[in-house]
């Protein structure tokens, strides 16, 4: 009986034990999965010839480079493979969207924003290395750049002409189907432009586009801006909301009713009202972005600064904007995921570094480029990122 | 007493055994020889009969169970019971079965109080009372009951899958026992309480400990004196044993609230310590954590039982409270205990420390900081090669020496990455808690699970302003706390290398990278190149002159890239002022030079007349081409050693080798001897000196003796003959004609020549030929610059020292003459300065010394040269 009782004794305490000892293992596990092993990339892109200056995702396993000379190629994410490239443009290109399936809008420094199809039905293999070398070497350059319609896999659909003397990319919403660009003569505005006959077919080469709004500034008391350095546009409910970096280190944002964004007027201020105006950088800003609710807006700069702006639709009262220093100056591009948790930025020192959303405290710093990275995009719906870099890398890295 | 025994013996009505039962039990409570008697009469007559027969007997059974339901008739079924496992009955099964029941019935009818009543309050003298109330307690405390119906169950194989009985089953038993104990937990019975002790106290010996203290849970709700009385007639074990399985019992019932929300569990532990202090002492807590520390327990329970322990307005407590700081922190610190114990316990050791220290006096800390009791535990820990351990030291290390009072504002601070670990953070955090006492509302699970169902509605409704009203509360929380909430929130990090958290430049507009030193010919090219960078170019040229020496002793790195370094080199401009550019330069191309001559020989003499080059490249070519050449001749002296040098500063203010240095020390070289010798003449001849023997020898011994060395190899082809060619060719040009220039070039000439030339080299006499027709040329242009002159002057003594009589005599006659009459003319020149004219008198002895031995063949030369067909040649050898 004793031996029972003793038995049973054990048994309790250990039940107890066992219960705790679990609990604590799971805390304990917790803490030390804290902090997890270095990230590195799991594919190195190599096949730019010079700075790659915009990458840009599609959602079937596409992703689009371009780079300073205008050159673009498109990679196939399932091999790994390039399996079209081109002579964009001329010059340097500032920014390129992928505006549908397989519709990709490309800004370049040559003035001129451009909308290309490309046919992937067509496409049956990936480009050869030496083919990719023969088409970047630039002896081909113009020669391409007229032989377009002769070009059954990638066709162009819209050529205008806009003013991309700043560094200021376009910045393109879906649902409004509206255009913001820096304004053709003063560098400190904005225009709007239509968007749908940039997407259909007939639109001549040589068009200027339609302008919706333009010189669309800050009102402020005499409160300098510089020029504008960045655009972002974003849809929340029924309203459109702009928002803009300039060089004095301001950040603005404009916002309309969705319903007048189309309507054409003289004077931009029948539609748009500024609704924020913060002078939150110390340098220009390079980098605007909003979430996905448009909720918060983010910007990075020339400074070691990241902010987080909280946007509220129709109220300029808004609490100060959260500030964290990254201790690395030199933040080119800033882009949130969008499942809103992480946000990423491309910096100077070829780092690119992940910062929570909510506390934007820093969650891991990308390490592998040599040079300056340029830009970055998220794979929708995944963890992929690609960075792009001056050193004519392209990295890929999956985080979280 | 015996007449109902023999009455009960016999068969007897129902009735009369009624009236029998009830008039027996006011006495049968005692544990007397002839109640005893008694009741195994009614065991062995009555119970069989009357137990179970039917409803009509059911008062009858309530009669027989209150006879049994005390001390001498529960024994006694005991004692029955064991009789029929060890006896030889018939139908013992069945009897042993219906005991078992009266057992049972008369187990759960039992009334502590009232068989404590029976006996206290008996006529029977005190000491007897006493003894007869422990020796029930035994009983029922030693678990005679269970051990007999277990064994007669056991004995006879009986399966009672059908029923359980409680007075076989340890946790009932010990169950109903507690809960009878706990009955009493009443007011009226404060001062009976203590009696009970000793059964409590046997309770919480065996393995129910569980059962038997939480039976008496309900009682800790509230403030109870009579638990209170209990509790401290407790032995210090069993209020230990009691604390433990208490707070492993809360443990449990509360852990789960705090998995569910964090906000909401902070106040757990607070209302958790109300709750213990209702019926503890802070006294009894610290006295359980000094033995019981390894106990796990979640965090929110230590800290209810450090923030219970903690706050007392007693000063006898927190002498306690000291007292059990230091006990712990020995062993915290006892190098055995590193080693005995697991890590996981080691660690709940460093919490309760830790939280403990931040309820303590700062006085008492800096006593604790200063003791060796912590310097020895700290420096044990550091030295395991467990990081938690080591991470647990430099934790506990850095919270004290905040109170080592010597400096304030500059704590002890660990700077490794561990301590940057989330274990570390979760660690420093606890003595930032501040726990206080709760009402112990909070506890309530209702008040709880309404919380959460409340925030659950919220969630469903609107999830966009619950989200917006998160981010909003994210702006305005500043403080570490809020943080560190959201932290748990984040997502988990990722790990960051050291250096990021290193601020860079603040400005942008300046280059942040820094440049590393570069380690092959190739990267200082580039870093050459990188004209835009100050930084590039500043590390590029101060280690250009030392990379280029190192490399060129092994390997062909030098000789792969010789000819783009030597373009990058030569075409390098001081952009930034960098001090001591020129120098670096210059030695820069002189090591590139003697490391690779063959290629960057006739590449620097081509670049140096084709190129468009200024005055003060042209001249630092030269300067690197003699310097290369000096030390290409002088291969042996390449390398000082340090300890020979002076300090840099000095070593460049006297050392720094310039083309004027070099042509100085050959022209002091080349004239010595001459000087000396006409000294002799002017002195006249002093016989008895030996020193001038001596010295003579001196001399002469300072000559050079003709040998091979690496330069004459390559001199005439790659540098000599080019330079000449290509002076040759660009005099026309007016910047080549510049007195400057002029100047570095003959002197570089004069070295080249003096420095290759005293070996047999083939190419002699063709480098002869151009020496001297470059001379003449440059004779020709009549420069009237005196530092050209001077240079030119040198020339000459190099032409006269270093190439043999016969060949100048044989060859060059008619120059040597012309060479003679300018210096003539120089010598007498009123313009030339003073240093001109003294070098040109050196000159013309040195002449006059040849002439003396060659003038004839000389002569002959030039007359034989001019009147080939003369007839009277040997005629006029006599002249």
């Amino acid at each position: 009986m004793k031996i029972a009782s003793a038995q049973e004794k054990d048994i309790d305490y250990k039940s107890y034990s066992r219960t705790f000892s679990e609990k604590l293992l799971k805390s304990e596990k917790k803490k030390e999965e804290a902090f997890m092993v270095v990230p590195t990339p799991f594919y190195v892109l190599r096949g730019h010839s010079s700075s790659v200056t915009a990458v840009a995702f599609d959602k079937k396993n596409h992703l689009f480079s371009g780079d300073e000379n205008g050159f673009v190629i498109c990679w196939s994410l399932l091999d790994m493979r390039p399996l079209q490239a081109w002579y964009a443009h001329s010059k340097n290109i500032l920014g390129m969207e992928v505006i549908d399936n397989d519709i990709l809008c490309t800004q370049s420094r040559d003035c001129r924003l451009s909308v290309w199809k490309i046919n992937f039905d067509r496409i049956t293999s990936s480009l050869p290395l030496s083919e990719l070398s023969r088409r970047q070497s630039q002896e081909n350059a113009l020669s391409q750049m007229n032989s377009y319609n002769s070009n059954d896999l990638i066709t162009i659909y819209s050529s205008i002409h806009i003013n991309a003397l700043t560094f200021c990319s376009f910045s393109y919403d879906k649902y409004a189907k509206v255009l913001a660009v820096s304004n053709t003569v003063n560098v400190d505005e904005i225009d709007i432009y239509e968007a749908r006959d940039l997407l259909s077919e007939n639109t001549n080469q040589d068009s200027y586009g339609t302008r919706l709004q333009n010189k669309i500034r800050p009102t402020t008391n005499n409160e300098k801006t510089g020029a504008l350095m960045c655009t972002s546009l974003i849809s929340s409910g029924e309203h459109l909301l702009l928002a803009a970096g300039y060089e004095s280190g301001h950040v603005a944002q404009f916002q309309c009713n969705l319903s007048n964004a189309r309507n054409v007027c003289l004077n931009y201020q029948d539609v748009w009202e500024m609704s924020y105006f913060e002078k939150s950088h110390s340098q220009p800003v390079l980098s605007v972005k909003y979430n996905k609710l448009a909720n918060a807006l983010y910007s990075s700069s020339a400074d070691d600064r990241i902010v987080l702006h909280s946007t509220l639709i129709n109220h300029s009262l808004q609490s100060e904007p959260k500030v964290t220093r990254s201790k690395h100056c030199g933040q080119q591009c800033l882009q949130v995921r969008q499942d809103d948790q992480i946000i990423a930025t491309a910096g100077w020192d070829g780092r690119s570094r992940i910062y929570s959303c909510k506390s934007l405290l820093p969650l891991a710093v990308l390490k592998y480029h040599s040079s300056t990275i340029n830009s970055l995009s998220f794979y929708s719906n995944s963890n992929i990122i690609a960075l792009a870099s001056k050193d004519s890398r392209i990295s890929l890295w999956k985080i979280y | 007493m015996d007449s109902f025994k023999n009455e009960l013996s016999k068969s007897i009505g129902t009735q009369r055994l009624k009236e029998i039962l009830s008039s027996i039990q006011v006495h049968i409570g005692l544990p007397e020889a002839e109640n005893t008697a008694l009741l195994h009469t009614i065991a062995v007559n009555i119970l069989p009969s009357f137990w179970e027969i039917g409803n009509e007997t059911s008062s009858i059974q309530d009669q027989l169970v209150n006879c049994f339901a005390t001390f001498p008739g529960l024994k006694l079924l005991c004692a029955r019971l064991d009789e029929l496992v060890y006896g030889d009955h018939k139908n013992a099964a069945s009897i042993g079965m219906l005991y078992l029941d009266v057992l049972e019935a008369s187990f759960n009818k039992l009334n502590l109080k009232k068989s404590r009543n029976t006996i206290m309050c008996s006529s029977i003298t005190e000491s007897k009372k006493r003894s007869t109330w422990s020796g029930f307690t035994f009983f029922l405390g030693n678990f005679g009951i269970i051990n007999s119906s277990a064994a007669f169950l056991s004995a006879y194989n009986i399966s009672i899958t059908n029923r359980t009985y409680n007075v076989s089953n340890m946790a009932k038993y010990v169950e109903i026992l507690s809960k009878k104990i706990a009955s009493l937990l009443e007011p009226q019975n404060d001062s009976i309480i203590t009696d009970f002790s000793h059964l409590y106290h046997y309770l919480l010996r065996p393995g129910q400990q569980k059962a038997a203290v939480s039976a008496l849970f309900p009682h800790l709700q509230t403030y109870s004196p009579s638990f209170q009385n209990l509790f401290r007639s407790l032995n210090p074990l069993d209020q230990n044993t009691f604390l433990t399985y208490l707070f492993l019992d809360l443990d449990q019932k509360y852990s789960h609230f705090t998995f569910q929300n964090i906000e909401d569990s902070e106040s757990i532990p607070g209302a958790l310590a109300t709750l213990l202090r209702l019926n503890f002492l802070p006294c009894d807590f610290l006295q359980w954590l000094e033995f019981n520390w390894e106990i796990p327990l979640n965090l929110f329970l230590m800290r209810s039982i450090v923030l219970s322990c903690s706050v007392s307005y007693k000063n006898v407590d927190k002498i306690k409270l000291k007292q059990t700081v230091n006990a712990l922190f020995s062993t915290w610190s006892a190098s055995h205990f590193l080693k005995n114990y697991s890590v996981v316990s080691q660690e709940r050791l460093t919490v309760y420390l830790i939280l403990l220290l931040s309820k303590l006096d700062r006085e008492f800390l800096h006593e604790c900081s200063k003791s060796f009791l912590f310097t020895n535990g700290i420096s044990n820990r550091l030295e395991s090669l467990d990081e938690g351990i080591r991470l647990q030291g430099m934790v506990l290390a850095e919270i004290i020496a905040q109170y080592f009072l010597v400096s304030e504002t500059k704590s002890l601070k660990f700077d490794v990455p561990l301590m940057a670990s989330s274990k570390a953070t979760y660690l420093k955090s606890l003595t930032e808690l501040n726990d206080q006492f709760q009402p112990l509302d909070s506890l309530c699970p209702q008040v709880l699970s309404a919380k959460n169902e409340k925030k659950h509605i919220q969630d469903g409704n609107a999830p966009n302003t619950q989200e917006s009203v998160n981010l909003d509360k994210t702006f305005e929380d500043s403080s570490d706390h809020n943080e560190r909430k959201v932290i748990i929130d984040d997502l988990q990090p990722y790990e960051i290398s050291d250096s990021e958290s290193e601020d860079s430049v603040d400005d942008p507009t300046i280059s942040k990278t820094k440049v590393d030193t570069p380690k092959y010919i190739q990267s200082l090219c580039r870093l050459l190149l990188d004209v835009e960078n100050y930084d590039a170019q500043k590390v590029a040229i101060e280690t250009a002159p030392e990379l280029i020496q190192r490399k060129s002793l092994f390997g062909s790195e030098v000789k792969d890239h010789a000819k783009w370094l030597l373009e990058i080199l030569v075409g390098l401009q001081n952009r930034f002022d960098l001090p001591n550019f020129d120098r670096l330069q210059l030695s820069s191309l002189c090591n590139l030079l003697s490391a690779c001559p063959e290629i960057c020989g006739p590449e620097i003499c081509s670049i140096l007349f084709i190129g468009d080059f200024s005055l003060r490249q042209k001249t630092m070519i030269l300067s690197s081409i003699a310097m290369a050449a000096v030390s290409l001749a002088n291969d042996e002296e390449r390398f000082e050693f340090p300890t020979k040098k002076l300090p840099q500063a000095l070593h460049d203010q006297f050392f720094s080798i310039t083309l004027d240095k070099l042509s100085f020390d050959f022209e002091k070289k080349l004239t010595m001897p001459i000087m000396e010798e006409y000294q002799d003449k002017i002195e006249g001849p002093k016989p008895l000196q030996t020193r001038i023997i001596s010295r003579q020898t001196e001399i002469e011994s300072r000559k050079r003796s003709p040998k091979a060395n690496k330069l004459s190899k390559v001199v005439d082809k790659s540098l000599f003959l080019l330079l000449t060619n290509g002076f040759m060719m660009a005099v026309k040009r007016s910047s080549f004609t510049d007195p400057l220039f002029l100047v570095y070039y003959l002197k570089t000439m004069g070295i080249l020549f003096s420095q290759s030339c005293t070996s047999k080299i083939e190419g002699l006499s063709r480098m002869v030929d151009e020496y001297i027709i470059v001379l003449t040329e440059v004779c020709r242009l009549k420069v009237e610059t005196p530092e050209v002159n001077e240079a030119l002057l040198f020339n000459f003594l190099v032409v006269l020292e270093s190439t043999p009589g016969s060949l100048l005599a044989s060859q060059h006659g008619k120059s040597l003459l012309g060479f003679e009459a300018y210096t003539q003319f120089l010598f007498n020149s009123a313009d030339s300065g003073e240093k001109v004219k003294s070098v040109a008198a050196m000159v013309l002895l040195e002449f006059e010394k040849k002439m003396k031995d060659y003038r004839t063949l000389a002569l002959e030369k030039i007359l034989d040269d001019s009147s080939n067909l003369s007839l009277g040649r040997f005629g006029l050898a006599g002249l």
